[in-house]
């Protein structure tokens, strides 16, 4: 690749003309490559003026609401006064705070409570009659990346159905969001992931590309490459 | 940077203060929306597509960074990713099955730049790159308009336009090179 491809590529992933693949590509390259990055920073700045073109349209309020609901359990506005009051003040006792770029945020994997939140890696051959049980609850997809998600209210299992290795020097990593607040579950494996967690209904799970052994701050430092929602279980 | 409400909801959010979801709603909202329905051209796809973009946003809202850029613009971003994201895993569904179908929706591509009253109401913002894209041939600027605004990948494009992949491809990176040192200058 020469060096005057980086501007055309990053133009081409900020117009969005690439397919999923070259997205994918481009994605894991902003992640290890400044001068790349910087070049999508720039061309997103001057492309972002044409967001004016953009009409504005009401959307609906039910949207926010389940939004609201995947994110934190519950619609906010029900939730009102005393409940609300508790739960931050809840939230907020017992952190500790670190600084990330002059902001302060909570360790969210302190508040979540999650009992011992395990992470077992398993052979291909292992046996796993979860999987067999029935159509996974949900999956994760992203262009380079896709896992399927069986459990139960105990454990969780995800399955990487892509064969694509993790990008070099980089990990994907697993969280659980839950009441608004984001907990890690721990590196995917390359082939099964089992996590031992209590999930119910409503809670989200993400997958992050992250430096190589995780994210070095309490929530996501890397791109957020897809979200999923837990039915009911 | 007190001009930009949006800026000091996304650092409430970055704390976990979770009325400031409904803030950003109110405040950013019904753009978010109208880059959903402009790309997916489907409402009920949209709606779904926004209540990922705020489950998005709330993940990610302490990236935002506002010494970096404005926040309505990163908002957007983020929006036009997660639709880009749609419409590729759409066409990818699309090419296995083999179908034709969306190449008839691409040959919108040649009306979707702004008539001319939109152009004279359009924001001093947005003038700039206006003023730029005039000073390319038309069809490039025309075609830089519909893969941001529309989504229209390469193969879209180069479809409705009739020429190959890699024509369009050298053309437009000529095209591009001209915008930035335009807006550059």
């Amino acid at each position: 690749m020469t060096e005057d491809e980086t501007p055309d590529l990053a133009a081409d992933y900020v117009l969005g003309l690439a397919s999923a693949e070259e997205r994918a590509r481009a994605e894991d390259r902003i992640a290890r490559d400044p001068v790349f990055a910087q070049e999508v920073e720039s061309w997103q700045a001057r492309l972002s003026q044409l967001n004016t073109e953009f009409d504005a349209v009401t959307p609906p309020a039910a949207v926010l609401d389940r939004a609201e609901r995947s994110l934190f359990g519950t619609p906010q506005r029900r939730r009102i006064g005393v409940l609300g009051w508790l739960r931050r003040a809840g939230a907020g006792r017992g952190t500790t705070e670190t600084t990330v770029r002059g902001v302060p945020r909570p360790r969210f994997a302190i508040l979540l409570g999650l009992a011992a939140v395990t992470t077992v890696a398993l052979m291909a051959f292992w046996d796993m009659p979860l999987y067999r049980s029935g159509p996974p609850l949900a999956d994760l997809s992203a262009p380079d990346l896709q896992i399927t998600i069986h459990g139960d209210t105990q454990r969780l299992i995800f399955r990487r159905v892509s064969a694509a290795p993790d990008p070099e020097g980089q990990s994907y990593e697993l969280w659980l969001i839950r009441d608004g607040q984001v907990a890690s579950l721990g590196l995917l494996a390359p082939e099964t992931t089992e996590v031992r967690a209590e999930v119910r209904a409503g809670d989200v799970l993400a997958v992050s590309l992250e430096p190589s052994g995780g994210s070095p701050l309490a929530g996501p430092s890397g791109p957020v490459l897809a979200t999923a929602q837990i039915p009911s279980l | 940077m007190t001009e930009e409400p949006l800026a000091e909801i996304l650092l409430r959010m970055a704390q976990g203060e979770r009325a400031a979801l409904r803030n950003l709603y109110s405040e950013a909202g019904p753009k978010l929306f109208g880059v959903c329905i402009r790309m997916l051209k489907d409402r009920a796809e949209a709606e779904d597509a926004l209540q990922e973009i705020l489950v998005k946003l709330w993940s990610k809202a302490h990236q935002f960074d506002p010494r970096r850029g404005r926040s309505t613009a990163w908002a957007v971003t983020i929006a036009r990713n997660h639709c880009l994201d749609r419409l590729r895993a759409r066409t990818a569904a699309l090419q296995r099955e083999a179908t034709g179908s969306n190449e008839r929706a691409m040959l919108e591509v040649a009306d979707t730049g702004p008539g001319p009253e939109t152009l004279v109401e359009m924001k001093d913002e947005a003038r700039r790159i206006s003023d730029c894209l005039a000073t390319l041939e038309a069809d490039r600027a025309t075609a830089i308009r519909s893969a941001y605004l529309d989504g229209h990948s390469y193969d879209a494009i180069a479809r409705a336009l009739g020429i190959p992949v890699n024509t369009l491809r050298s053309w437009l990176h000529r095209g591009l090179r001209k915008l930035k040192e335009c807006m550059d200058a």
